[in-house]
């Protein structure tokens, strides 16, 4: 059984009499320690399903089920826990505190956790040791993202859910923050799922999931990702 | 019309702190207008009662009266003077001083509160709340009649009088010189040949607020006018008095001498015919005394003549016996002799007859029987001659009879006469002395009357104003302590209010960057921008200060108004909108939010409308000073950590919240801390300084210390009465006269009864050698121990003391004095009082004769009680109104805590944090914050606790300004209550932030 399993998920936002379809007849799998790319344009309903997978909505219909649990019936205290221990964040805009140090970031979500990872050890392995004391105003774009990434691995999660990660930074430095979820994903054979409607850095992941107005367009395995020194932006 | 949208929009997305907005504005506004119009509103209701009623500008007594023509010439002054005369008697009623006056027709008049007015002369109305309809009211004097018709009067009615509008109805002339009560009756009741009072009102004054300068200025027009009459009159009436008094003691020194030169020939008369019938007495009785001499010298010239008459017959009688012996005649009786010789003669001529004629023996019988015939015939004589004498004594002795018994009754004759005419000298006696004393009585009168105009002084006129009626002058004082209060507090309530206004805006403004950079960018104008903030500011301020304004314009004068009504015989309030004070309040928040929002706005638009669209980029962080003491920092918790730094991330921001957390925490304090100084006043005056139970107000004066009173004290278990003497003076402070007790004590040591401190609250002791006097008097006064002060008595003498000591004092003002320090400074005393602890056998002591009256201590406490209690009022407004605001600020300011933070909220909500560390994440921040406020907001407490008791002392009482352990208690849970509410009400907030807001880009 796959370690991510949905089932015809599907999220209905209701506007009076008028129903919104955000997403319907989701369904994929993921196992577990792989990377996966979910691809698709604005609007496609890609940041629903990371919603859903990442415990901050619950979906209308259909079911999800992590590592052997249905998580679309958890009430509100389960999905915190659930986010709590078993989801990695990566936000688009890091959204770092801007007044803890990049070390206290990371402490700060590893405080919450059950097994974490030592923060430093966590800030070493994204390369940041030299910037550990330093406050997010002091750190250029990528560094902000490496500490969101330490942050998310710090909690030793099941899952890294990775929102547009390159998003707001240059081809380069987005090209070394995608390196290193792929270094991580490998070393750490943590779940990594990053959303993107960026198909350039589809090329790396096991398997892609294209999503087209809410619906899955396609589940493509890939089993010859390329490096991150191999892909062109 | 898009900005007045966008300016509805912006209420819609954030109603709570739209509300919070207008609830701030509301709260400052009510206070600040509510509170400051609070005494206007009084001034102005009470001097709408002084119109109606017409209360009187000038009162004028004199020493002698007031007359007629008195009345004319203060009538002639103007033709906008009321004028009215009027009398007045103050005398004992059950013992209670009590003023009589006329009832009144143009000033002072009277307004009836039930019943009605007196229609015949034995009834009365009475001031509301003393006695009831259909009481009967007896005069104790029993002089009475010198003043008014009759002594008893029924009441009929009840009245309000402007003249009395408080419960201490001021001074009189009897009993212990207070005034208990006051009644009114018929002016044609009163007895009195003059006026006592008359009463004059200016209506052009009566135009004017009372009280106020314009009044002031236009009444010493009419001062002025009345001391340049009053000696005027006061001469005429002192000639006029002379003049009168002079005539009628010619008249009557005439009346005496004519009376006395009638009346004198009288009495002349009178003793001239009296003397003429003790003379024609005299003379009879003379006559008598000759006629009794007369009589008996003829008594003993006859009595003599019949002696030798009887004695010349007795002689013959023997001479003729012894012859008769011879020829043996018995000589025991001449009737027998007589006979015998008749016989002897018989038998000598039958001898004879038979013997011739010639014979010797013849002749010899022959001369025999002459000589007997001889001796016969001579015997004869002698019994003739006895026969004769009897008879002439006989008739001797009923003439002499006849005329003594005629002597002896002309006698008693007089003797009557004498008696009678003795009884007519008595009853002129009588009658002349009397009228001898009456005329040296007269005399002694007139003698008396011309002393008394030699030594007669000029009359002299008192003018008393409406600044010499206590309740006039007490109510205004009262009045103007809301506005010494209103002064400090709306003000330091408009600030906090204000501050979190400016605070809420500017956040807000801040919030919104990127909207404000997407107009500026579509082109819309800087000035549309800023209107549609603008809507939304003056929206708020306008409803808040609306809302505000009909709160405290309608509510709180009414409810600071009802703490008068207890101390104060005042009609209901009338609320008055001050429309400049409006405008002014209206102006100056919407001038200063306006500044406050197009400055903020207008901060904006420096930066080109590209940089706008930007976040701001992200202030860096800073290690806290707390991070450089490593052993300290290494033991806090990490949240603790994130906690300080984020304290110290925002300065403006905990500047903000420190000010309004102390702000009202100060507040808070204050209100309580005022409801401390009052409530344990009654408790420490009534229970630890003045700690008898009772004042027992002695009948008769005494000098010593009374053993009978004493015995009969102790045998009802009452021992050591404290003798006093105890009279109410006054001293001169800041522009008016202060009411103070004088008391001198028998003993030294009055630690029985009293226990006097000084501010260190250290014993002090009586000692001959200076008064003590209680603290508010010094203060006034500002004297120190050694110092000297003034003082006088009713009749205006004038005293100075030395201060010996000065004693903790919170109610009235008190000079504690010996016998001997009082009696050296003042005047010899007789004790009136006694202070002792009888609290409950009241009537037995009554009845025994010794004391007129019993002032119970607990009567005291309930009555400073009462007024205390109608204070609370005013703590329970501010202490309302700050805990309103208290919550106000403290839900504003967690509100804008968490929209500012909204983004870091979502995120630690997707990296797993439940609700209860978010909340707790937060709350730390607004906890050490609370703490740090309350703890600031004490020390302020502290210091505006002080002043506003300062600026607000009453003049009879003395703040205690030492707040309360247990209100710093009360604050502070408050305090921690209202943190707690808050968070609760914000936690909901929490729960509803949306995770997803994380995922956007940065604003």
């Amino acid at each position: 059984m796959a370690f991510i399993e949905i089932k015809n998920l599907a999220k209905i936002y209701k506007m009076g009499e008028i129903e919104i379809k955000a997403i319907e007849n989701v369904s994929f799998t993921i196992d577990e320690g792989e990377l996966v790319v979910i691809l698709g344009p604005s609007g496609a309903g890609k940041t629903t399903i990371l919603n859903i997978l990442g415990g901050m909505d619950s979906p209308t219909k259909g079911s999800i089920i992590v590592d052997g649990i249905d998580i679309s019936k958890f009430n509100r205290k389960e999905l915190t826990n659930y986010r709590r221990y078993d989801i990695g964040f990566v936000f688009q805009f890091y959204n770092l505190v801007g007044n803890l140090t990049a070390l206290e970031n990371v402490s700060l979500a590893n405080q919450i956790c059950k097994n974490p990872r030592d923060s430093k050890e966590t800030l070493i392995s994204v390369g940041l040791k030299n910037r550990m004391e330093h406050f997010p105003a002091q750190l250029s774009g990528g560094e902000q993202q490496r500490v969101s990434i330490a942050r998310a691995l710090a909690k030793n999660p099941k899952i890294l859910l990775c929102d547009e990660p390159t998003g707001a930074l240059d081809s380069k430095t987005g090209k070394m923050i995608i390196k290193l979820l792929q270094d991580t994903c490998h070393k750490t054979h943590t779940t990594t799922i990053i959303i993107t409607h960026n198909a350039i850095i589809s090329q790396i992941a096991d398997k892609i999931i294209k999503v087209k107005n809410g619906t899955i367009e396609s589940v493509e395995k890939n089993d010859h990702p390329k490096t991150v020194e191999e892909i062109d932006w | 019309m898009l900005i007045f949208k966008n300016a509805l929009l912006k209420i819609k997305k954030q109603f709570g702190r739209f509300i919070s907005l207008i609830l701030i504005v509301a709260l400052g506004a009510a206070f600040f207008a509510g509170v400051r119009e609070t005494s206007s509103d009084m001034i102005k209701t009470l001097d709408d009662y002084y119109d109606k009623t017409n209360l009187l500008d000038f009162r004028i007594i004199s020493t002698m009266g007031l007359t007629e023509d008195d009345l004319i010439a203060l009538k002639n002054l103007n033709s906008n003077y009321l004028v009215e005369a009027n009398y007045s008697y103050d005398t004992l009623i059950n013992d209670e001083a009590t003023k009589i006056y006329g009832i009144t027709q143009n000033i002072n008049k009277l307004e009836l509160v039930s019943g009605r007015l007196p229609e015949k002369n034995n009834e009365c109305v009475v001031l509301d709340g003393s006695y009831a309809i259909g009481e009967t009211i007896i005069i104790d004097d029993n002089n009475y009649n010198d003043y008014i018709k009759n002594n008893t009067f029924n009441v009929v009615g009840t009245v309000d009088s402007s003249m009395y509008i408080y419960t201490n109805l001021g001074t009189t002339t009897v009993s212990d010189g207070k005034l208990d009560n006051v009644i009114f009756i018929n002016k044609d009741n009163f007895n009195l040949k003059y006026y006592t009072e008359i009463y004059i009102l200016d209506t052009i004054a009566q135009e004017k607020i009372s009280y106020k300068d314009d009044y002031i200025n236009q009444i010493s027009i009419l001062n002025t006018e009345l001391k340049k009459l009053a000696p005027i009159q006061e001469t005429k009436r002192y000639e006029q008095i002379k003049t009168d008094a002079m005539k009628k003691i010619y008249d009557a020194r005439e009346k005496i001498a004519q009376e006395k030169n009638e009346n004198e020939k009288k009495f002349t008369d009178a003793k001239k015919n009296l003397d003429d019938a003790q003379k024609q007495i005299d003379a009879g009785y003379l006559e008598i005394e000759n006629s009794y001499k007369e009589l008996e010298n003829k008594r003993q010239e006859l009595e003599n003549n019949f002696k030798s008459q009887e004695s010349s017959l007795n002689d013959s009688l023997n001479t003729i016996n012894n012859k008769l012996t011879e020829i043996n005649i018995s000589t025991d009786n001449i009737e027998i002799s007589i006979n015998e010789l008749n016989e002897k003669i018989n038998e000598i001529n039958n001898l004879l007859s038979n013997i011739d004629i010639s014979s010797n023996e013849y002749l010899f019988y022959n001369n025999y029987l002459n000589e007997i015939n001889t001796l016969l015939q001579n015997l004869e004589e002698i019994k003739n001659g006895y026969v004769s004498l009897t008879s002439s004594q006989n008739e001797w002795n009923a003439s002499y009879n006849t005329t003594l018994n005629s002597l002896n009754e002309n006698k008693a004759n007089l003797d009557q006469k004498q008696i009678t005419l003795n009884e007519n000298y008595t009853t002129y006696n009588e009658i002349y002395n009397t009228f001898q004393s009456k005329l040296n009585e007269s005399y002694q009168e007139i003698t008396d009357a011309e002393n008394e105009i030699n030594n007669l002084e000029k009359p002299e006129w008192y003018l008393f104003d409406r600044e010499d009626n206590s309740g006039y002058t007490t109510f205004y004082e009262s009045a103007t302590k809301i506005d010494s209060i209103s002064a400090v507090f709306p003000i330091f309530f408009i600030a906090v209010a204000f501050l979190m206004c400016l605070n809420t805006m500017s956040r807000m403004i801040e919030e919104e960057r990127t909207e404000i950079g997407i107009f500026y960018s579509l082109g819309i104008s800087k000035s549309k921008i800023t209107l549609s903030y603008v809507v939304y500011v003056l929206t708020a301020t306008l409803m808040g200060i609306l809302i505000g304004l009909a709160i405290g314009y309608s509510i709180i004068p009414r409810v600071l108004y009802k703490v008068y009504n207890s101390a104060f015989m005042i009609p209901t309030l009338n609320t008055y909108v001050n429309i400049p004070v409006c405008i002014i309040i209206i102006e100056v928040c919407i001038i200063t939010m306006l500044i406050v929002t197009i400055y903020a706005v207008n901060r904006n638009f420096k930066e080109a409308p590209a940089m706008l669209l930007r976040p701001i980029s992200p202030k860096s962080g800073h290690k806290v000073l707390l991070e450089k003491i490593n052993f300290i920092w290494k033991r806090i918790s990490f949240s603790w950590k994130v906690t300080c730094r984020n304290l110290f991330r925002y300065k403006k921001r905990i500047i903000m919240t420190l000010i309004g957390i102390s702000g009202c925490t100060a507040l808070l304090l204050t209100g309580f801390g005022i409801k401390d100084s009052i409530s344990k006043i009654t408790e420490l005056q009534f229970n630890v300084i003045q700690k008898y139970d009772s004042i027992l107000v002695l009948k008769n004066e005494t000098n010593t210390i009374n053993n009978e009173i004493n015995n009969f004290l102790a045998a009802k278990n009452i021992d050591e009465p404290l003798y006093a003497y105890m009279e109410t003076m006054t001293f001169y402070a800041n522009n008016k006269n202060h009411n103070v007790y004088t008391l001198g004590f028998a003993n030294t040591n009055i630690d029985n009864y009293f226990n006097l401190t000084n501010e260190q609250g250290e014993k002090i002791n009586l000692d001959d050698n200076g008064a003590i006097i209680t603290q508010k008097i010094a203060k006034l006064l500002n004297v120190d121990i050694g110092d000297t002060i003034t003082i006088r008595d009713n009749n205006n003498e004038i005293y100075v003391l030395k201060v010996a000591n000065i004693a903790t004092n919170y109610v009235s003002n008190y000079i504690y004095m010996t016998q001997e320090y009082y009696e050296l400074a003042i005047n010899k005393i007789n004790f009136n009082v006694l202070f002792t602890n009888i609290n409950n056998t009241g009537k037995a002591i009554i009845d025994s004769n010794y004391f007129s009256s019993i002032q119970y201590t607990a009567d005291s406490m309930d009555m400073l009680n009462d007024v205390i209690n109608s204070m609370n009022n005013i703590v329970f407004l501010i202490i309302g109104f700050s805990s309103f605001l208290a919550i106000t600020v403290l839900y504003n300011l967690t509100t804008i805590n968490i929209s500012e933070r909204l983004r870091e909220i979502a995120t630690l909500k997707v990296l797993g944090f439940n609700d209860k560390e978010i909340s707790m994440y937060v709350y730390r921040e607004t906890i050490i914050l609370t703490i740090i406020g309350i703890v600031l907001g004490i020390f302020f407490g502290i210091g505006l606790n002080y002043f506003v008791l300062t600026v607000a002392e009453i003049d009879e009482i003395v703040f205690i300004k030492d707040i309360q352990f247990l209100s710093y208690i009360y604050t502070f849970i408050i305090m921690i209550i209202f943190t707690i509410i808050v968070q609760i009400i914000t936690s909901f907030i929490l729960r509803k932030i949306n995770m997803i807001d994380s995922l956007k880009s940065v604003e």
